[in-house]
């Protein structure tokens, strides 16, 4: 049972407090992405982790064992960085061998579980090169390989993929996950790309300025999104959000439109509707609302449109091949796709 | 880019030539000089590269003046010196490079400018500390008045090296299970072993041909060569050619030495897997 336990963790650099207060709970061989912008503290999280930052308070414990006061050799980890930190001087096999060689290992066993981790990842044909003899995606592979060379407790993953081209890496995405599942190694990966945590994770946690915003599941995040923050984060094109006003049943759009709901709600409210969810069509209908098209981008298999209710900008994924209206546009936007926001908080309104 | 023209070229390999000139000649000079007598040596421009060659002038070095013992004092003190600088340099810039602490960028400049003032001004208040704790004409003293030297530089030189390796291949050593000095034995030190080597051979070059403080600081028993090599003019004598033949002994162990290591410092210390 290698689960993984953060505890009230804070960090302070300075007088600058990153983390002002962490818990999460991994569970065995669960794959939990730390997602969020910039800055925003999860590589520190990660490295203190990994125990390579030190915390200001709280607990890190692995495997049900309290890790906060160890090394990061006795803590049973490994970690992927977003440069590889491959060993330069060192062949890739040397890069490979080098956590059981510090172990001690005898050699034909080192032998034996280098070349077991190269034929999983497909590198044997690497083996004596140097790392500066390889191309990304190969270092990013080579760099996969020493994490699993020792079998370790947790796999911790800072950016891995960030470094490469977006076709390798949509490649590359496919085979972490892969892999870390058929290891059923638990691991915490790090990530600013909303799209790899929604593909690759058993749950996301989202977070801001080292504060969590919401945990659970990728389809209960992009459904359910606990803040304007998480909803406009997740999701891409992002989720449309404007400010309107309550009357009743009724929401008044800046235009003055008038868009009627099934819920009571009170004074002003932020409504977000994700661009996918509008309907866009020629003909007006019952509760539609006029839709004035500024700029169309063609991406193939969808369209993103960009337009305006009234002044109010407004982007809309058509995913089918239709032909746009050309004039006179309206858009729908169902009921069961509204989210709406307290404008002060940001936080979801139940 | 486009080829370069032929003219392009020429101009170079002239502008080049030309320098060869400028900094070899003085070496021919004294190469042929230390294989001069007295005489030949005025003799006149004519015959400067067109004489019988002798040996007389090393031989009258060795026989008048402890040479080998000399070269063996600068060499000691050389490596000595150089080897204590890298110790406490590397160490230093270690902590200037990768740690964080009030003050650092203050301390950085401060300890590079101790490289700024002249010598001279150190000369006098070293001598008299020497004098009191028994330092003077003492290998080890010298050691420690280069070491003094060289210890900015090498602080200034390796904060950069350490600098721009990426602390995460340390962090991934340690990891994989090694110690934070496991880490810095494994992975710092092998990365940095181009740079230590430049640097190096800069501190032995530096001590090798120190002048000023070998004078003041030693008399006979810790005597450097380049202490000895004026010594040959004399009240009575300038004897050019001794001193071509001492500055032969001085400088050929260094000219064979650079030429070996030169390849250290022109490969490049890029041989990172680093992307950023
Ligand atoms: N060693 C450090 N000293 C001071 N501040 C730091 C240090 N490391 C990170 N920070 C600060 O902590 C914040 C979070 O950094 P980080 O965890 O790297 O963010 P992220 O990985 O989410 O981009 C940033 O504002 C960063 O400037
Ligand atoms: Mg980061």
């Amino acid at each position: 049972m290698a689960s993984i336990d953060i505890r009230n963790l804070r960090k302070k650099f300075g007088d600058l407090e990153v983390i002002p207060g962490f818990s999460l709970h991994a569970e065995d061989r669960e794959f939990i992405s730390l997602l969020g912008p910039s800055g925003c503290g999860k590589s520190t999280i990660l490295r203190i982790v990994a125990g390579l930052e030190e915390l200001t308070s709280g607990d890190v414990v692995i495997a049900g064992r309290n890790v906060t006061a160890l090394e990061p050799k006795d803590r049973d980890i490994a970690m992927v960085f977003q440069n590889y930190a491959l060993y330069p001087h060192k062949s890739v096999f040397e890069n490979l061998a080098y956590g059981l060689r510090i172990r001690k290992r005898p050699e034909d066993e080192i032998r034996k579980r280098v070349t077991e981790v190269s034929e999983l990842l497909q590198i044997q044909q690497l083996l004596q090169r140097r790392p500066a003899q390889l191309s990304g995606g190969q270092q990013q592979r080579v760099a996969m390989g020493r994490a699993i060379m020792r079998e370790p407790a947790a796999f911790l993953f800072d950016e891995p993929l960030s470094n490469l081209d977006a076709k390798l890496r949509n490649h590359m995405r496919v085979e972490i996950r892969q892999l870390q599942q058929r290891l059923g190694i638990t691991t915490l990966y790090v990530t600013h790309d909303q799209v790899e945590a929604m593909t690759m994770s058993d749950r996301i946690v989202v977070l801001n300025h080292g504060m969590i915003e919401q945990i659970g599941k990728p389809l209960e995040i992009y459904e359910t999104p606990a803040s304007i923050f998480v909803a406009t984060f997740i999701g891409s094109p992002a989720m449309n959000l404007v400010r309107v006003r309550t009357d009743g049943n009724a929401l008044v759009f800046p235009s003055g439109d008038r868009l009627s709901v099934e819920r009571q709600l009170q004074g002003d409210v932020v409504l977000g509707i994700r661009p996918e969810r509008i309907k866009l069509s020629a003909s007006k209908s019952e509760n539609s609302l006029p839709f004035e098209i500024v700029l169309v981008e063609e991406l193939g298999a969808q369209k993103i449109i960009h337009g305006r209710i009234g002044a109010t900008e407004m982007t809309v994924a058509f995913p089918e091949d239709v032909p746009l209206p050309t004039n006179g546009a309206s858009v729908s936007l169902p009921g069961n796709y509204l989210h709406f926001f307290d404008p002060e908080s940001g936080k979801r309104l139940a | 880019m486009a080829p370069k023209s032929r003219l392009y070229w020429i101009v170079c390999y002239f502008i080049l030539a030309l320098y060869g000139v400028f900094t070899l000649l003085p070496i021919a000079y004294l190469v042929v000089s230390s294989f001069k007598t007295q005489l030949q040596i005025y003799a006149g421009v004519s015959s400067t590269f067109w004489f019988t060659p002798t040996l007389e002038s090393y031989r009258f070095i060795f026989e008048t003046k402890p040479i080998l013992h000399m070269l063996m004092n600068t060499l000691i003190v050389s490596v000595g010196s150089t080897v204590f600088s890298l110790v406490f340099g590397t160490i230093a810039a270690y902590a200037l490079a990768r740690y964080r602490f009030r003050g650092r960028d203050d301390l950085a400049f401060y300890i590079l400018s101790i490289r700024m003032f002249p010598p001279i001004v150190a000369a006098l208040p070293i001598f008299m500390i020497f004098n009191n704790l028994n330092l003077l004409d003492s290998k080890i003293g010298l050691i420690i008045a280069y070491t003094s030297f060289n210890l900015p530089f090498v602080v200034w030189m390796m904060t950069g090296f350490i600098k721009a390796v990426p602390v995460q291949l340390e962090e991934a050593a340690m990891v994989d299970g090694q110690s934070q000095l496991g880490a810095i034995r494994d992975i710092l030190l092998p990365v940095l072993r181009p740079s230590i080597l430049a640097v190096a051979i800069f501190c032995i070059i530096f001590s090798w041909n120190e002048f000023l403080f070998a004078l003041i600081l030693t008399k006979s028993q810790a005597k450097t060569l380049p202490v000895a090599i004026p010594e040959f003019i004399t009240w009575t004598e300038v004897g050019w050619n001794y001193v071509a033949a001492a500055g032969m002994v001085l400088v050929m162990p260094v000219l064979i030495f650079s030429f070996l290591a030169q390849r250290y410092m022109v490969r490049g210390m890029s041989m990172g897997a680093i992307k950023d």
